[in-house]
Parts: C-alpha cells; sequence; structure tokens
C-alpha cells in the first residue's frame, strides 16, 4: 500500500512524467489503430528513447503506449474489420457486424469501456494482491502449462461447430504454420527447406496482419465500387450504452479474470488470453448464436481480456523482475539501464519506480478511456475517406510494420503471402479464426507437453501428481469428448 | 504543379542516396556516417542494454556513433546471419556472444562456420554461467548436490538455457566431472528467464544459468549459487566459488564482443577497437556494466579467438554426444 502512495507522489513530482504519459496514450492509440503498426511496434521503436529519460518516466512511456495501443486495435476492428493490432482480432467478428447494422457509435463506447474495466481490474489486482498473484507464476510448471493451453485448444473447438470439417482443416494449418523454424526443445530445424530466413519461423505479427488486414483489403476490394461506406456515429456520451450491454457481465468478468490470470503466466500471451475468453464467454452465454453477428457480449469479452492481460503481466514484473511478454521484458531493458535491478528486491531498493509504474498503469487506463471517446469523431473521419486510398495507406503501414517490427524485409514476404494464402482459404470457406487458434495454441500446446515429457523421463502418468493440471486436463478431455457422447445417446434414445 | 513536385523529391532522393554512398571508401575519415550494429536480440533484453550502454561513452572519429539495429530470431542466428551477409565496408558490425556464434555450428543450425567466417573485432564484457539451486534445496555447496543426487538418482532436474548449445555442454561438462551426469535430467528452457522462473518454482532443483538473468535473484536470497564455471570468481559475486579453484577442468566463461563481415578494411577495425578499448576503461562504464551482472573484459579481438578456438576443442566431444543423443 506504501508503494502506491509513494508512486503517486514519484509520478506526480515531475510534471513531465503526465505530459509523457498523455503523449504515450495518444501514441499508443495511433500505432494501435493503424493496421500494421502495432503495439508491439510503438513500444520497440520507443525503448531507445526511453534510456535517455529518468526511470520513471521512460517507463511510463512505455507503460502508456501499450495501453493505448492494445486498446487503440478495436477502433479499426469495428469501423472497417480490420484488427489494428494483433490482439484485436476478435473484436472484428462482433464489432463490424455491429457496426455495419447502423451502430457504430455504440459498438466502439462498448469496446472503450470494456478496455477500460479490463485494465483498471486488473491495475486493482496489482495493487492489492500482486504479492500473492505473483506466486501462481512460480507454482507453474510445464505441466501446468501445457493441460492450460490444452483445456483453451478444447474449448475453441466450439468455434468450428457451424462446419467442423473445414474448422479443424483451419486449425490444422495454423499448428502447420506454427511449427516452422527451430523447435526450441531438441534444436531441429522444422519446416524450413533449408532456408536460413526461416529458421526464426513465422513473424506472428507480419503472419496475424497478412492473414486480417491484407486479406481482408483484398475482399473488400471487390466489392470497393458497389458498397456505399459512410459512416455516422450518433451521438456519443462518455457513459457506455448499458441498454445495449445486457448479458455482458459474464463476458466482462471472464475477461477480467482471465486477462489477467494468463497475463500472470509469462509465455502465454494476449491473443490466446482474448480467443480463451471469447470462447469461453460463447460457451457460457443465453445467445452463443449472436455471437459473429455483431453480440455486444463478444466485443467486451474480446476487449476486457486483452486490456486486462497489461496488469496481469506487470505483476510477475514488479514482484519477482519476470517478465509476463514481450512489452514487459521491453519494461526490465528499462529498468537495467538505469542501474535498478529487476526483482524481488527492487520492492525495497527502489519503491518510488515499483509504485509509479503502478499508478502511471493505472492513470493509463483512464486517460485512454477519456482520450479515445474524444478522438472517435476523427478515427471516423479519417476511415470515411475514400475507400481506394484507405486501403492504400493501410497496406503501406503493413508493410512498413512488418518490417520495422524486427528490421527484416524477409517478413515482408511472411505479410504478402499470408495474406494470399488466407484470401485462397476464405475462398474455400475455411473460417480464418480456428486458423489462428492453431496457430497460437498448437505450439504452446506441443512445446510444454514436449519439455514437461522431457523433465519427467518419458512419463505422462507425472501429471496427475499435479493437481491444476490434472483438473485442467480432464475438464478438457470432457469438452472433447461431450459432442461426441451427447450424439450417441441421442440415437441410444431415438 | 504536381510534376514539378514530384521531380523536385525524385531528384533530392537521388542526390541524397548518391552523396550518403559516394564518401564512405576510404579508412582516412571512417567512420563517415554512423556505424550500424546489429544485435540479435530484441530491444530491452541484456545485449542491447550493453550496447547501448556503450553508446553513452563512445567516442569516434567524426563525432558518429553506433546505431543498434534489433534482430531477433533463433537465438540470435538470424541476425548474425545477416550481420554476414552485409557488405564488409565497415559500417555494419555484430554485436554477439562468440559461444553462441560457435553453437550455430557445432549444434548443427547452419553448416557455415560463422564462428571463423565472420571476424570478431574485440571482446567487451564477460558473463559466466552459475549453477544455481532453489533455496528450499538447502545446499549451500556443490558436495550437498553431489551427495543428494548420489543418493537420489534420476530425481534431481537440471534446468538450461537452450538446447544444444554452449551452455548445455558446459553443464553437461561439469556434471560430468562431478560424476552425476547420469544420476540427473537436464530440462532445456527456452529463455534465461523462463530458466530462472522454473528454479524459482522449485520445478528443477538446479539450474544453469548465466549472471545477467539471476543476479537478481540471488541477491534477494530466492536463489542460491553454488559455483561459477569460469578461472576466476565474478565480481559481481564474489562469494561463489569458480570452477578453476574447485579443481573442475571447465572454464568457458560467456564472453561479448563485436563481429565484422570478414574483409573489413584492417585500419577500420584498428579505429574501432582503440574507440571501444577507451569505453571499456571507463570506470563510470564498468560500473553500469556490474549492475547488468557482467563485467568489463576488454580482450583484443585475436587474443579472443585462439581461446574460443580452444573451448571449440574441448566442446566439439560433448555436442557430439548430444547431436547422437548419448546424454
Amino acid at each position: 500500500m506504501d508503494a502506491i502512495m509513494i508512486g503517486f507522489s514519484a509520478l506526480f513530482a515531475d510534471p513531465m512524467n503526465l505530459v509523457v504519459l498523455v503523449f504515450g496514450i495518444f501514441l499508443g492509440i495511433v500505432f494501435g489503430c493503424i493496421p500494421g503498426l502495432t503495439a508491439t511496434l510503438g513500444v520497440t521503436l520507443m525503448i531507445p528513447f526511453t534510456y535517455t529519460m529518468t526511470p520513471v518516466a521512460g517507463l511510463t512511456l512505455l507503460i502508456a503506449i501499450y495501453v493505448g495501443g492494445i486498446s487503440g486495435g478495436l477502433i479499426t476492428a469495428t469501423l472497417i474489420n480490420i484488427p489494428g493490432t494483433p490482439s484485436s482480432i476478435f473484436t472484428c467478428y462482433d464489432g463490424y457486424p455491429m457496426a455495419r447494422d447502423g451502430k457504430p457509435g455504440a459498438a466502439l463506447s462498448i469496446g472503450v469501456f470494456a478496455s477500460l474495466i479490463g485494465g483498471t481490474f486488473s491495475a486493482l489486482a496489482l495493487f492489492f494482491i500482486a504479492p500473492p498473484l505473483s506466486k501462481v507464476s512460480l507454482i507453474f510448471g510445464n505441466w501446468e502449462y501445457f493441460s492450460v493451453a490444452f483445456l483453451g485448444l478444447a474449448v475453441v473447438i466450439t468455434m468450428a461447430s457451424d462446419d467442423m470439417l473445414k474448422g479443424l482443416i483451419g486449425a490444422l494449418v495454423g499448428m502447420v504454420l506454427g511449427t516452422v523454424g527451430m523447435d526450441s526443445v531438441s534444436g531441429a530445424q522444422r519446416l524450413v527447406f533449408g532456408h536460413w530466413q526461416l529458421m526464426s519461423g513465422l513473424q506472428s505479427t507480419a503472419l496475424m496482419m497478412g492473414m486480417f488486414a491484407v486479406c481482408e483489403i483484398m475482399i473488400q476490394s471487390l466489392t470497393i465500387n458497389s458498397q456505399k461506406h459512410e459512416i455516422n456515429l450518433s451521438k456519443l456520451s462518455f457513459l457506455p450504452p448499458i441498454k445495449e450491454m445486457k448479458g455482458c457481465l459474464t463476458p466482462v468478468a471472464l475477461g477480467c479474470l482471465f486477462g489477467t490470470g494468463i497475463g500472470i503466466l509469462p509465455g502465454i500471451g494476449q491473443n490466446a488470453a482474448t480467443l480463451i475468453t471469447y470462447n469461453q464467454s460463447k460457451k457460457l452465454s443465453k445467445h452463443p448464436e449472436r455471437f459473429g453477428h455483431g453480440s455486444p457480449e463478444g466485443i467486451c469479452a474480446s476487449e476486457t481480456s486483452n486490456n486486462a492481460v497489461n496488469g496481469g503481466a506487470l505483476i510477475p514484473l514488479v514482484t519477482l523482475g519476470i517478465p509476463g511478454d514481450m512489452t514487459t521484458a521491453a519494461l526490465i531493458g528499462g529498468l537495467m539501464i538505469h542501474g535498478l535491478q529487476p526483482g524481488p528486491l527492487l520492492f525495497t531498493t527502489n519503491v518510488d519506480v515499483v509504485g509509479a509504474i503502478m499508478v502511471a498503469y493505472f492513470i493509463s487506463n483512464i486517460v485512454m478511456y477519456v482520450m479515445e471517446l474524444g478522438l472517435m469523431r476523427v478515427f471516423v473521419r479519417a476511415v470515411n475517406v475514400r475507400r481506394s486510398y484507405l486501403y492504400t495507406a493501410i497496406l503501406l503501414f503493413c508493410l512498413f510494420g512488418a518490417f520495422a517490427i524486427n528490421n527484416r524485409s524477409f517478413d515482408i514476404w511472411v505479410l504478402v503471402i499470408s495474406g494470399f494464402g488466407a484470401y485462397f482459404l476464405t475462398q474455400f470457406k475455411v473460417d480464418l479464426a480456428p486458423v489462428i487458434l492453431g496457430y497460437i495454441l498448437g505450439p504452446l500446446v506441443e512445446r510444454y507437453f514436449r519439455m514437461a515429457l522431457v523433465a519427467d523421463r518419458g512419463d505422462f502418468g507425472m501429471i496427475f501428481t499435479r493437481p491444476i493440471a490434472s483438473v485442467c486436463f480432464v475438464v478438457a478431455l470432457l469438452f472433447l469428448v461431450y459432442p461426441a457422447l451427447k450424439g450417441l445417446l441421442r440415437r441410444v434414445r431415438g | 504543379m504536381k510534376k514539378t513536385i514530384l521531380v523536385l523529391l525524385l531528384s533530392i532522393a537521388i542526390a541524397t542516396s548518391v552523396f550518403a554512398g559516394g564518401a564512405s571508401d576510404s579508412a582516412e575519415n571512417y567512420p563517415s556516417k554512423p556505424i550500424t550494429v546489429i544485435v540479435p536480440f530484441a530491444p530491452g533484453g541484456g545485449s542491447d542494454v550493453l550496447t547501448r550502454s556503450m553508446m553513452d561513452y563512445l567516442e569516434l572519429p567524426n563525432g558518429q556513433n553506433f546505431v543498434v539495429v534489433n534482430v531477433d530470431g533463433a537465438s540470435g542466428y538470424i541476425g548474425a546471419q545477416q550481420a554476414f551477409n552485409s557488405p564488409s565496408d565497415g559500417y555494419t558490425i555484430l554485436a554477439h556472444n562468440p559461444m553462441d556464434v560457435v553453437s550455430y555450428t557445432l549444434g548443427g543450425v547452419t553448416d557455415q562456420e560463422l564462428y571463423k567466417d565472420l571476424d570478431l573485432v574485440c571482446g567487451v564484457a564477460d558473463d559466466f554461467n552459475f549453477l544455481v539451486t532453489n533455496k528450499d534445496t538447502g545446499w549451500k555447496s556443490l558436495d550437498d548436490l553431489v551427495a543428494y543426487a548420489n543418493a537420489n538418482p534420476g530425481v534431481v532436474k537440471v534446468g538450461n538455457t537452450g538446447s544444444l548449445n554452449s551452455n548445455m555442454a558446459e553443464c553437461i561438462r561439469v556434471l560430468r566431472a562431478l560424476g552425476i551426469e547420469d544420476k540427473v535430467t537436464i530440462v532445456p528452457y527456452n529463455s534465461g528467464a523462463d530458466n530462472k522462473v522454473a528454479c524459482m518454482g522449485g520445478h528443477v532443483q538446479l539450474s544453469c544459468n548465466t549472471g545477467a538473468d539471476i543476479q537478481s535473484s540471488v541477491l534477494s536470497g530466492d536463489l542460491v549459487p553454488l559455483v561459477v564455471i569460469s578461472d576466476r570468481r565474478s565480481k559481481a559475486l564474489t562469494d561463489v566459488p569458480c570452477t578453476e579453484e574447485l579443481g573442475i577442468d571447465v572454464v568457458t566463461t560467456k564472453p561479448r564482443g563485436f563481429y565484422a563481415p570478414s574483409g573489413v578494411d584492417p585500419e577500420k577495425i584498428a579505429i574501432l577497437k582503440s574507440a571501444i578499448e577507451k569505453v571499456c576503461a571507463n570506470p563510470e562504464f564498468q560500473e553500469r556494466v556490474i549492475t547488468l551482472g557482467l563485467e568489463v573484459n576488454y580482450q583484443d579481438g585475436e587474443a579472443l579467438q585462439n581461446k574460443i578456438d580452444q573451448w571449440v576443442v574441448e566442446l566439439t566431444p560433448v555436442f557430439d554426444d548430444m547431436m547422437s543423443g548419448n546424454v
């Protein structure tokens, strides 16, 4: 608790910190809402600049960009069906249909409000129960990671329920894409065909922006002259449209819990969190059939969870010095460059910095909410330009972003080819969501499964000595077997 | 009107590219533009921070400096290969750990011998591999570990950073020297951070990890270091005995240094060397590097390369064992 008070005074001691925070949020929203320029890229590009700032200002800037960026992705996802940042992929599925049905203002407000709730929930978790929660990241070993990822994979089978065969085809394509490169457990090279550039696998941002931005632009270009695109915002208020948000309590609650929980676990990540929350919410919803057709619940699930991950990832960072994701790894660099040792001792040696990180995160969420609603009309005007201009600009940004994320021109090819590949798949009516699911969860399941087996000398039975792991594993099996059992029962009765 | 602007822009673009390319070839006015340093890891990582800290003190002729370009992927291999493919005009160099570069060849990532095909400019700092244990095991020294492993064969798990690399080879060599290689299981983790977390959480009892990764957890008492693999004690953790003083003949440190593509004008290399050596002699820089968990140790490229060639001879049989699955 002391840390928070000290953090407040450290952050407010220098007005520059607040300027940096507001600037960071703005920059983050810009990066987040332009497809191709992602939140991760925003943070990556700004890291070198933070090295010359004070620790508090530098870390504040990075956190602000991240919060703004992750939330900003929902804007283009909602307005033109292209996710601004990969973690908003699932916002497209409901935000865009809702906007197309004449409710763009409501769809955006719901998304922004859900972001605020998710972010604030995880900020409170960070404030009040960070030390006990951080133990979770230590309790999780390979078996736990394996079973949680496996559970995610089993839950999202529901996603493929409309057309099981094509869903499975999609998921398998995703898994194959995820295996490319050097295998981290054995060091073996997989699907690289002797080409050194493929050794690091397919860059995930380039791949996802190709699949969702390039491909979507190709699809929309087919009808570019026959559609009317004008988007009109109706009245906007600073309060969320409560009337529209019936039944949203469950997805918001799930998003807060899953997002924060997955954020705490290093190595699972934002995209997996939205994926799992979205599908779990669909399963528990009273109107699962509305998911994918403009359900406010879907927007809430996606946007609450991806923002809750941010705060979750800060928990092991401030308490143990362990990065929860790529951005918190960058924060560790920001600490080290100033001669601060990230780790448990930071609470005693530099409590002002730790406190400032937590407070900056909390305030960032509120500033993000206000700024995004305030800028809403600007965004709408920006996407109301002629589509031929808009799409050209977005493609350029995608090309730039794919290169800049890792300074490799090879990633531009990944972007372009995955765009064409995804277009090919959609022409066969293969949904892209299962592809993403296979790509993200497949490698997680595989890696942790194999590491667990290596550690226990090939004895799978060891999973049942670990309570969390065995519960998740059994639940996952039930999810998988349940539809088949139901069909069998029906046939027996009939 | 539009056309005029276009022509104007084009001519500016052509002019800048001509001027940028024109003046860079002789060693006399080297460097006449910033030197690109490929850091083959993500921004914010240990290598990135080390290189950027160095830039604060670096004084190159003509007021030039380094520009860091991060190219992450395949444990640093992608960036190393990109540096190898770069023109040898002295304006692209690579900040890397020679023992990682050695691992790419010995571990079969590439058939090329990058550690020979690239020219080692100099070593800048040393990192060390430590064997650390969780405080809950109660082990205070290697003897405790050996006694436990012998009494409970198959129980002890050893975390390692990466697979088929020099970290793993060194870890195996130490375990061999202690006579407990067959009694423990080595678990490869994705990164130094994952490896540390596994040890802190008690998922592995022992972990072979670098000083940069474990330093903060050792200072807080969560991890207990048993030995540092080196011919001397580390300056950051002076209480930890080194392998040399314990009579274990494995003293491979993990130097960090700079490589250049082969064929760069030796005079240019000499300018780089003297500028870097000067930074390494700066006590303020040395202080900063210690907080990163490393220690400054400037070594001339040729001398360091000889040392590394010797280490390669020692490591090759261990790699052969790893590749054929004998460990």
